[in-house]
């Protein structure tokens, strides 16, 4: 494993939203041998490997350090470690695969609104029936650390395996905690989610594992891919102003970033009220173009990688 | 002349008790009732194959306490050496399975008993070696008889003592949202009275009954709640500064004495019984009893402690003790659904955290 290895979800939503940021940021994915394979590679970065694997394999293989990056949810993460910074570096969020992982209780516990009052519900099922609260859930570490911090800890997880939602109205379980993105489906179970029953806000995330064999050609495949994904980031939130080379916008004390005789990038936004002054001040006709990519010298986001795994 | 192992289990042995060797293998259940699924993460568990739950002794009280609830070994006193399985938490370095030398006696009780313990395990952990370590004695007692003597109501002594068990007492005083205007308005109302009122609020909401409650639970909660203040100002500032209190052991007596007397409050037997207990164990002297700490804080290592409780440890490293033991008087009874009940104490020597020279 000396190149950089990247794996991203192989299956879902979560993989087109992940191919579709790929290919925003200039980086088309090709998956070898058809859309079944589990190989691929990204178009314009022919130094990193890519693999398609599972979310929670991703998280895992993050994990064991089998692969240096890769694109999973915050909860997965999470859920596989139980010390997440000591084994991952978050490189970015992608802002998409949105959820939160949340404690829900049924509807008609009018009675309940907090992880308090579970304790109290808790001690008192326990000592009228001598059965203890059960929770069902996928989460099972994230439950149990989250009900220890919340201070309740007289009850029981039951696993689930899918469908966790129905555990209540089966009577498999009191309690689930579940990932919701409307709460919607909760709402169809005649579930409610607890007021302080806020576990994680997750979001899908590229993410580094710090137990991986980091390889100079591994960094640099980082260096490559993270400057991609950020000159891409940039070109969006720039437009390019062109206008007569004899104009100084500094001169005029306006807010740009000038890059050459006649030229500056300018915040999205702020472009027609700046190309309207430079015209006014003579330097017209000026020209708003599409940036679609601004790469600068230094990459924050390698750079704090880089300070980090020397930590 | 270099102490070792062997010696630690001299001392205990010595003193006499039965050698006992619980089962190796307990159902995982056991543990987990009594400790909660936060142990689980610490538990070597396995599936027996017929859809339970192994775990490997992660003490040896539990598995001894068990024997005696089921009536399988007398009400007497026993010692034991063996290993037990812990994972360790994650970067602490610490082996999962380790030897614990240690003691439990049942149908004692009392407060020289306590200090008859107490001595014993010093001693021990003195012959394995240990110099540096210091001592930290609490009493779960003193905590539930300021409860008491407090006017709390029943639901709010339990929650509180709850609390301290797990080690959150302070954060369980956080003030209480005022109850809803539907718990209030229920509170005016008969049980039977509330429960068809909620019976009904299910019927308009379209709300299905599920979770093993039924209307009349959730109905008399919430018109305890609303009847119900919780803990006064004077009350919570009161436990708050109980917590607080950590002064060396022989001005323990005196520093919980001035404690019930600023507060207007009575710590009666538990109290008397502290003192006699410190007497009884400055009398027979023993080693690291002269820097001990009397530390009034919730979270002791075992959730079924319920009376003295005590720990040696090195001072860098007050979380690792090498001896952790206390009283239990109810966890043979609470096992055995009150078919059993015997007053018990008991204590443990892990092998592995005693200085390292007691090791070569």
């Amino acid at each position: 494993m000396t190149r950089l290895r990247l794996a991203i979800p192989s299956k879902g939503r979560l993989k087109e939203q992940t191919e579709t940021y790929f290919a925003g940021a200039g980086f088309r994915l090709e998956q070898i041998g058809g859309a079944r394979g589990y190989a691929a590679r990204l178009e314009g970065l022919p130094d990193i490997e890519v693999i398609l694997l599972s979310a929670s394999e991703i998280a895992a293989a993050l994990m064991s350090g089998d692969i240096h990056i890769g694109v999973t949810g915050e909860d997965l993460l999470h859920e596989t470690a139980s010390d997440l910074d000591a084994v991952i570096h978050l490189l970015a969020p992608l802002g998409f695969g949105r959820a939160r992982l949340v404690v829900a209780a049924p509807r008609s516990w009018i009675d309940v609104d907090t992880m308090a009052d579970v304790e109290d519900v808790a001690a008192r099922m326990e000592a009228a029936t001598g059965r203890r609260l059960r929770v069902a859930t996928k989460y099972v570490r994230s439950t149990r650390r989250f009900f220890s911090a919340s201070g309740v800890s007289s009850y029981r997880i039951v696993e689930s395996a899918g469908a966790t939602e129905g555990a209540p109205a089966a009577g498999a379980a009191e309690l689930i905690v579940d990932i919701t993105t409307t709460g919607a489906t909760l709402e169809g179970n005649g579930l409610k989610i607890l007021k302080d029953g806020l576990i994680l806000s997750s979001q899908a995330q590229l993410a580094a594992s710090l137990r991986a064999d980091w390889t100079s050609e591994a960094l640099l495949g980082l260096k490559a891919l993270l400057e991609g994904m950020d000159a891409r980031a940039a070109g969006r939130a720039l437009q390019t102003v062109r206008f007569s080379p004899k104009l100084d916008p500094v001169a005029l004390g306006l807010d740009v970033e000038v890059v050459g005789p006649g030229e500056a990038l300018c915040a999205r936004g702020k472009a027609h009220d700046l190309a309207r002054r430079l015209a006014e001040a003579g330097g017209g006709p000026v020209r708003i173009l599409e940036t679609e990519f601004v790469y600068r010298v230094l990459n924050e986001r390698f750079e704090r990688f880089v300070a980090r795994r020397r930590l | 002349m270099s102490s070792s192992p062997r010696d630690v289990e001299d001392m205990i042995f010595s003193v006499g008790g039965e050698r006992i060797d619980p089962p190796t293998l307990v159902p995982a259940k056991l543990i987990l009732d009594l400790s909660g699924e936060a142990v689980r993460q610490r538990l070597c568990t396995f599936s027996d194959g017929e859809g339970g739950e192994c775990s490997l002794r992660p003490d040896m009280t539990v598995p001894i306490a068990a024997l005696v609830a089921q009536g399988s070994r007398a009400l007497a006193r026993y010692v034991y050496s063996g290993t037990v399985w812990r994972l360790p938490r994650p970067g602490s370095g610490e082996a999962p399975e380790f030897s614990q030398v240690g003691f439990e006696w049942f149908a004692g009780g009392g407060p020289e008993e306590d200090a008859e313990a107490f001595c014993l395990a010093m001693s021990a952990a003195y012959a394995g070696g240990e110099r540096s370590s210091s001592v930290r004695i609490g009493d779960v007692a003193v905590f539930a008889s300021l409860l008491e003597s407090l006017s709390l109501s029943q639901a709010w002594r339990a929650r509180l003592l709850r609390s301290f068990a797990r080690g959150g007492a302070r954060e369980a005083l956080a003030p209480q949202a005022p109850p809803s205007a539907l718990a209030t308005a229920l509170a005016g109302l008969t049980a039977e009275q509330a429960k068809h009122a909620v019976e009904e609020i299910f019927a308009i909401a379209g709300t299905a009954s599920t979770g093993q409650r039924s209307a009349a639970d959730i109905a008399g909660r919430l018109r305890e709640r609303a009847a119900d203040p919780g803990p006064s100002a004077q009350a919570a500032a009161a436990i708050g500064e109980y917590l607080s209190i950590e002064c060396p052991a022989d001005e323990a007596s005196e520093a919980l004495a001035g404690f019930a007397r600023s507060h207007g409050v009575t710590l009666g037997q538990a109290l008397s019984d502290f003192t006699r207990r410190q007497e009884a164990i400055s009398r027979r002297g023993p080693p690291f009893w002269p820097t001990a700490r009397f530390s009034a804080r919730d979270g002791w290592r075992f959730e079924y402690y319920d009376g003295f409780v005590f720990e040696l440890a090195a001072p860098e490293t007050p979380d690792r003790p090498s001896v952790a033991g206390g009283r239990y008087d109810g966890l043979v009874g609470r096992l055995s659904g009150q078919a059993v009940v015997s007053q018990a104490i008991g204590a443990a020597v892990r092998l592995d955290r005693l200085e390292a020279g007691a090791l070569s």
